[in-house]
């Protein structure tokens, strides 16, 4: 039985533990942290606009059950917001206990607290993972999931500091990553000369510090908006928001709330005390990040050179997913690059042809297109995603982006793909 | 085979002495962007050392670490060997409770390159005991020290492969102690029968030609087991030792020789113990800056030891120069 070792337990690298165990590996799910989902656990959209159309195509290719969990965990569906179609909002307090267990009866060995701090290589080979405690996990495929927010030196340096982020790096310590560890050099994104990384697009409100009319809308509708009064208006914060498809004027006119369980506010930040003076928001208080009045974590700054079976250029064989393998926006972005992560492992490890997913489908054009952009040497001063900004353009123009599942689904299958991430592979 | 150990950090990272001059001269062991990299990449499990750095970028304690403190005793080994106990002040005292503890000391008179560097053997509160062997001017003229001498402190890099010994509890580990490193390795006997550890001590009488930890390390809890002078340095002796148990740490106190011995020992053996060594780099300033304690590691790379914390098996070369395998890791299957 091969051994896949998965450092990284956010979107990308629970979903690639999945697929790996389901192409038949025995799968061990490193993650630093206490939970897994990383950032996932402060966000929440998903299905909206073209994240719809990538969503249905990994149902399609049979990697669909991060989705479902997803879809099961979904406080509303189908709910619009400024530049934003057709979207889901999963509970993000529901759906890291129903990820984890089904990775748990998928057979994925998951270790929690577990920070991969070290990495051996055997004759050009990565042999195996060295947590912090000393601890060695060999296995024959691995994928970094480490993800590009912190250290802790980045926030400093291109954020406002440590704001304490659901990453918690002074106490969990900060994500260390294989890539670089093996002597690969890494990519950051370059929002301006010298500057780099891009901060994260929102933050998230205890619903118990509102006033219960604002959360009685948050019920109903999934989506509260409030005009900002002019001073409040920083329109000049929108060029360092990671998230591009939210870098809208509304977004900075307006503070758009969204209901995922917490209350995720749609801005990178926004002082606690100017926050206050809106009515309905008088006992505000963040909870993600805790110091949301600074500012939020940074992140692209560890982007992996790969190809387009996600395997990590310069090494044999460690794959990445997530943001780890482009300037990558959104929990959808994580599991299909996650998905095609895990399942290539198992491919290369079996001694099989690793899978590229062709441009006929958005998450194939999504994974290709990014690395013709770095060709062109664009890619690192933009963000990806297919929900917005340049990308969900593309897929509009292209003619990629469509919500018919049925189509979706007969595109797959004219390509012979169908359910191809779900058959075990030995 | 190459290993990559992300596990390296700066002693002195998050202490008071932190940021110190390595920090302006862009030599950071912790730190890579205070080393003039781009992006942070650092495997720091501990207050950001970029961020001290921007907030307090003059430690408290980076140039103050010296104290005019009383010899309150003395007692002799032997003709070549004593004890000294100094009285220092409660906070110094405090941070030597760390294993690997030494200062820096000086007769009052003598001039500034007097300075020695000797391993904290027993720690009270607001006192110290050391133990000083005398091979050359800087140990003979401490000999008769007079009332007083000058302590410069605390110095935190005295041992290698700290974290393992830090984080054992109730465990079982193996003190291999010759000569005048018998001082550390009670510093660090006592530090891990604290913790609830079981300790066996291995004791040689060294060059300084006698055994003065025995008795206390007893009185402690520790199984102690006296060795005589033998032509293969003790290899028999430890290798036997370390078959027989089962030891989770093993820590080897003695000359470079020895350490390479165990390191061997261990991997032959297959023993996935910690490794723990003393840093036997010649140390002079021990502010990473004479670069006396320059020593190159088995990947090649130079590194500063009285700041460099390091996992024993990269500095003993286990796994590369032995053609050893993972000594210190556990697999887990």
């Amino acid at each position: 039985m091969v051994r896949v070792i998965v450092v990284g337990g956010g979107w990308a690298g629970a979903s690639a533990a999945l697929a790996a165990a389901r192409a038949g590996a025995e799968v061990v799910l490193l993650e630093k942290t206490d939970q897994l989902l990383g950032a996932g656990l402060v966000g929440g959209i998903f299905r909206n606009n073209g994240r719809f159309t990538a969503a249905e195509e990994a149902i399609a290719l049979g990697g669909g059950e991060p989705f479902f969990i997803m879809d099961s965990a979904a406080r509303h569906k189908d709910i619009s917001f400024p530049g934003h179609r057709h979207a889901s909002l999963y509970d993000v307090t529901r759906v890291e206990p129903l990820m984890r267990t089904l990775l748990q009866e998928a057979g994925v060995e998951v270790l929690l607290q577990t920070r991969v701090t070290g990495v051996r290589v055997k004759e050009g080979l990565v042999s195996g993972v060295i947590s912090e405690e000393g601890y060695l996990f060999t296995g024959q495929a691995f994928v970094d999931c480490t993800g590009t927010s912190g250290p802790m030196g980045n926030c400093l340096r291109y954020g406002h500091g440590c704001v304490m982020c659901i990453q918690r790096c002074p106490a969990f310590g900060p994500r260390v990553s294989l890539v670089d560890r093996v002597g690969v050099k890494e990519m950051a994104a370059e929002k301006r000369e010298g500057f780099y990384g891009a901060m994260s697009g929102s933050g998230e409100l205890s619903r118990e510090s509102l006033d219960p009319a604002v959360l009685e809308h948050l019920d109903q509708d999934g989506i509260y908006e409030v005009s900002l009064p002019p001073r409040l208006v920083k329109g000049n914060k929108l060029a360092a928001k990671a998230c591009q498809q939210y870098a809208l004027p509304d977004y900075a006119e307006k503070l758009i709330l969204l209901d995922t369980g917490h209350v995720k506010v749609m801005t990178p930040f926004l002082p606690l005390e100017e926050l206050r003076t809106l009515p309905g928001f008088e006992r505000a208080r963040y909870i993600d990040p805790y110091a949301g009045t600074r500012g939020n974590s940074v992140r692209f700054t560890a982007i992996a050179p790969r190809d387009n079976s996600l395997l990590v250029r310069g090494t044999a064989n460690l794959f990445c997913a997530g943001e780890k393998a482009g300037v990558f926006v959104g929990h959808t972005e994580a599991v299909v690059t996650g998905l095609l992560a895990g399942h290539n492992a198992v491919r290369w490890a079996l001694g099989l042809k690793l899978l590229e997913l062709p441009r006929e489908t958005a998450i194939g054009d999504f994974i290709a297109h990014f690395n013709d952009e770095l060709e062109r040497g664009e890619a690192l001063k933009k963000s990806y995603t297919f929900s917005g900004s340049v990308y969900f353009a593309r897929m509009q123009a292209m003619g990629l982006y469509t919500t018919d599942r049925e189509a979706i689904a007969r595109r797959i299958a004219a390509l012979g793909l169908t359910g191809i991430l779900s058959q075990r592979l030995n | 085979m190459t290993l990559f150990y992300g596990n390296d950090y700066c002693v002195d990272a998050g202490t008071n002495q932190c940021p110190c001059h390595l920090a302006e001269t862009g030599e950071c062991p912790s730190c890579s962007i205070l080393r003039g990299e781009e992006v942070c990449r650092c495997g720091w499990a501990g207050e950001c050392v970029y961020q001290r750095y921007l907030l307090r970028p003059l430690s408290p304690g980076r140039d103050n670490r010296l104290q005019l403190v009383r010899v309150s005793g003395y007692e002799n080994i032997n003709e070549r060997a004593y004890l000294l106990r100094l009285t220092i002040s409660d906070e110094l005292s405090h941070e030597l409770r760390r294993p690997g503890s030494y200062v820096f000391i000086k007769p009052v008179s003598a001039p500034e390159f007097f300075f020695t560097p000797i391993s904290v053997m027993e720690v009270e509160n607001g006192a110290i005991w050391l133990a000083v062997e005398m091979v050359g001017p800087k140990t003979r003229v401490l000999r008769y020290p007079g009332r007083e001498v000058l302590v410069k402190g605390p110095y935190r890099n005295g041992l290698m492969g700290l974290r393992a010994a830090e984080s054992l509890t109730y465990g079982q580990a193996l003190l291999l102690a010759k000569g005048i490193a018998q001082a550390p390795a009670l510093h660090l006997g006592q530090y891990l029968l604290r913790r609830g550890n079981d300790v066996t001590a291995l004791l040689w009488p060294g060059t300084v030609g006698a055994v003065f930890i025995a008795n206390r390390l007893r009185e402690l809890g520790a199984a102690v087991r006296l060795l005589e002078k033998s032509p293969d340095h003790g290899a028999r002796e430890m290798a036997a030792e370390i078959a027989a148990g089962s030891y989770d740490l093993v820590a080897s106190f003695g000359p470079d020789r020895q350490h390479q011995t165990v390191a061997d020992i261990l991997s032959r053996l297959d023993r996935r113990a910690a490794y723990v060594t003393t840093n036997n780099a010649v140390l002079t300033c021990g502010e990473g800056i004479c670069g006396s304690c320059l020593v190159p590691a088995a990947s090649g790379r130079k590194v500063r030891t009285c700041k460099h914390q390091l996992d024993a098996r990269e500095l003993w070369g286990a796994g590369e120069r032995l053609g050893l395998s993972e000594i210190g890791l556990q697999l887990r299957d």
